[in-house]
């Protein structure tokens, strides 16, 4: 194990591409740092994030963006229903002139894809994508080709407008790492990007960091000191989710029909060490587990009918779950 | 014989035939023939009825007509005195009188489980007069025994159910006086035990324990924690635990704030809208933060820091001490304050 002191000198020195990305995203997008912040610790960790807001929230452009401060391989999808799973990984196709069946590779062979929408695209095509996002690896006919590291997939979806979509079932989406709930900005911020618009001032973001960096990053990461205290405070809250009887949080009992998974802890976990990295500190503190708490958690709780009825969401069962759950 | 008799008590076939004195002589010798000596024994038998279904009931009667001056030997009628009869209860001898002899009698009841004629045989009584003896007997009888037509075709069905009587008072009384009974005790019981909870959570209510002040509850816990010499032992880790553990306790107590379920980023956050002392709060701020850092970092920070931590903490309790009365001063007597612990404190709680 390596010193805390060493560790932080690394840190420090590592996570310099951080502030990089960070100045050329705030070029582009104006506000949005929790997004920004959650789409780093995906690059990170290479955990997959779910951007879900209302349309014209900057979640397609921030992907993109994103994508452009980075030396890689961008593909951009938009899902739609009469999408096949072929569009996406690739086919066989007949080559007249070698007389033989060639491998044509999808878009999904990139370092990072943009499924835009991905509740427009129908079960098979999602099956595929997630397939994929899990495995890190795509078979087309005989062949299995190993996805490109850093692999990452940042889907979006909209929460309203929901006829004719395909809602991502309960297994496909704890494979995401993070689901992130984009939110409008603040008055300041629109006014910003307002006169931005107004002023027909679109600056492009420059590539900032190659993918050496990265990956060098996510090996940094992983060598984050996480102490046993922490691990159990966020077995804690995870297992509060499933039993939150035993945190004297009774009245949540009828409200939850299903609680994290063991996914849950592991990705909060993996999460907090890659925001305690973009703080620059080699250990991880409470501070950490809470700030990514709900984004892990979001997507991995199921709510009964009678939350529903309520108008209780994740968010509030999220909320009453930390703060119950003694901090270390 | 008797119509013999009466020819004879006729008055012309005795004139005629052999004259009034002697015919008269020998209607009397016949007459005395024909009627019961009264001298002889006589033994009766009777059936009743002498034709049963299949394991119905019958009885038989055993009459001994017998002169004062005979003595019977009663025959011992055992189970197996005829064939296929099964006695099922014989009563008593029983003697009476009658005409100047003496009667004995004796009533069996008796059943048979096989069809067809059973005979009875004789009952033989022994008769002794003086030195004599000499037997008597009853007639042999003739039993008819039934079996019960089958119904052909008939479903199967089972025996007659057991009779059952309805219940007696004192049968119901018996049970339901006991279950009562058991129903007061058990609610009296229970009444007794609420009552009594009831009564030590009022007595709980009307006289609740002090609680200390929580900046005495925090000094005093701060002194034990000193006492244990944890960070002397090489516990580091373990005294901030319990130092923060102190710390957060006391603020959440003396500030109303959930400190025990919040961060240090939090916990400062909020400190800072509770309190204008800024050199008290950059005091705590390091101290959470070196606390941080052992607790999570692996720091081991020297014996001094961990002195200045506990003096630390030791003087933020102290200085932002609330100020507690004592519930005589509040009647115009003077009481004790912890003002004098930092009299120039001025939080908001």
């Amino acid at each position: 194990m390596m010193d805390i002191r060493e560790l932080n000198e690394r840190i420090q020195q590592e996570s310099s591409f951080v502030d990089a990305i960070k100045h050329e995203m705030a070029k582009v997008i104006v506000g949005q740092h929790t997004m920004i912040d959650r789409l780093l610790i995906g690059l990170l960790t290479g955990g997959h994030i779910l951007l879900e807001g209302v349309p014209g929230l900057a979640k397609t452009m921030a992907i993109k963006s994103l994508a452009n401060t980075i030396d890689a391989k961008f593909s951009r999808i938009q899902f739609t229903p009469d999408l096949l799973p072929a569009d996406l990984i690739g086919t066989l196709i007949y080559s007249q002139k070698n007389e033989a069946f060639v491998v044509r590779k999808g878009p999904i062979f990139a370092n990072f894809i943009l499924a835009d929408e991905i509740n427009r695209a129908p079960a098979k095509v999602q099956s595929a994508l997630l397939e994929s996002m899990q495995e890190r690896q795509v078979t087309i006919g005989e062949s299995t080709f190993k996805l490109h590291e850093p692999f990452l997939v940042l889907a979006t979806e909209n929460p309203i407008e929901q006829e004719g979509t395909y809602p991502l079932p309960e297994a496909q989406l704890d494979r995401f790492m993070l689901k992130v709930v984009i939110g409008y900005p603040d008055r300041e911020d629109e006014r910003s990007i307002m006169r931005r618009n107004l002023l027909h001032e679109f600056p492009s973001t420059s590539k900032v960091v190659d993918q050496q960096s990265i990956l060098t990053a996510r090996s940094v990461v992983k060598d984050v000191y996480i102490d046993e205290k922490i691990e159990n405070y966020i077995l804690d809250i995870v297992i509060a989710t499933r039993n939150p009887g035993q945190f004297k949080l009774r009245n949540l009992e009828g409200l939850i029909s299903h609680g994290g998974s063991p996914r849950a802890s592991i990705y909060m976990a993996m999460a907090s060490k890659a925001h305690a990295f973009i703080k620059r500190r080699g250990y991880v503190v409470p501070e950490d587990v809470r700030a990514i708490c709900a984004d892990v958690l979001r997507h991995r709780i199921g709510v009964t009918y009678e939350a529903e009825a309520e108008n209780i969401t994740t968010e509030h069962i999220i909320e009453q779950i930390l703060n119950t759950v003694e901090v270390p | 014989m008797m119509p013999i008799l009466f020819q004879l008590l006729k008055p012309n076939f005795l004139a005629h035939r052999v004259g009034w004195s002697k015919g008269l002589i020998l209607a009397a010798f016949m007459l005395m023939a024909y009627l019961p000596s009264a001298a002889n024994p006589k033994a009766t038998i009777a059936i009743a009825p002498d034709s049963i279904k299949i394991g119905e009931q019958f009885t038989i009667d055993i009459q001994l007509h017998l002169p004062p001056t005979q003595v019977a030997v009663w025959p011992l009628l055992v189970q197996d005195f005829a064939a296929n009869i099964e006695i099922l209860s014989l009563q008593p001898i029983d003697t009476t009188n009658s005409s100047g002899n003496r009667v004995l009698s004796q009533t069996l009841i008796a059943t048979s489980f096989a069809s067809g004629f059973h005979p009875i045989p004789p009952v033989v009584f022994t008769i002794i007069e003086n030195q004599d003896t000499m037997e008597v007997e009853t007639e042999a009888m003739l039993v008819s025994v039934q079996d019960i037509a089958i119904q052909e075709g008939d479903t199967p069905y089972d025996v007659k159910p057991i009779l059952s009587m309805p219940w007696s008072f004192r049968e119901i009384a018996s049970v339901v006086i006991p279950v009562l009974l058991g129903i007061m005790v058990l609610y009296y019981i229970i009444k007794k035990f609420r009552d009594t909870i009831a009564l030590r959570k009022n007595h709980k209510l009307q006289n609740p324990k002090p609680e200390l002040p929580a900046h005495v509850e925090a000094l005093k816990n701060l002194e034990r924690l000193q006492q244990k010499k944890l960070w002397q032992s090489g516990k580091v880790k373990l005294y901030y635990i319990e130092l923060t553990y102190i710390l957060r306790h006391y603020l959440e107590r003396r500030f109303a704030i959930k400190a025990l379920e919040i961060t240090t980023d939090e916990t400062l956050a909020l400190l800072s809208g509770l309190m204008h002392e800024q050199h008290l709060l950059i005091m705590i701020e390091n101290l959470l933060r070196t606390a941080d850092l052992a607790k999570f970092a692996k720091l081991q920070p020297d014996g001094s820091t961990n002195d200045v931590c506990m003096a630390n903490a030791i003087l933020f309790v102290k200085s932002t001490a609330q100020e507690t009365v004592e519930p005589n001063a509040v009647n115009g007597v003077e009481g004790t304050s912890d003002s004098e612990l930092n009299p120039q404190t001025k939080t908001e709680a």
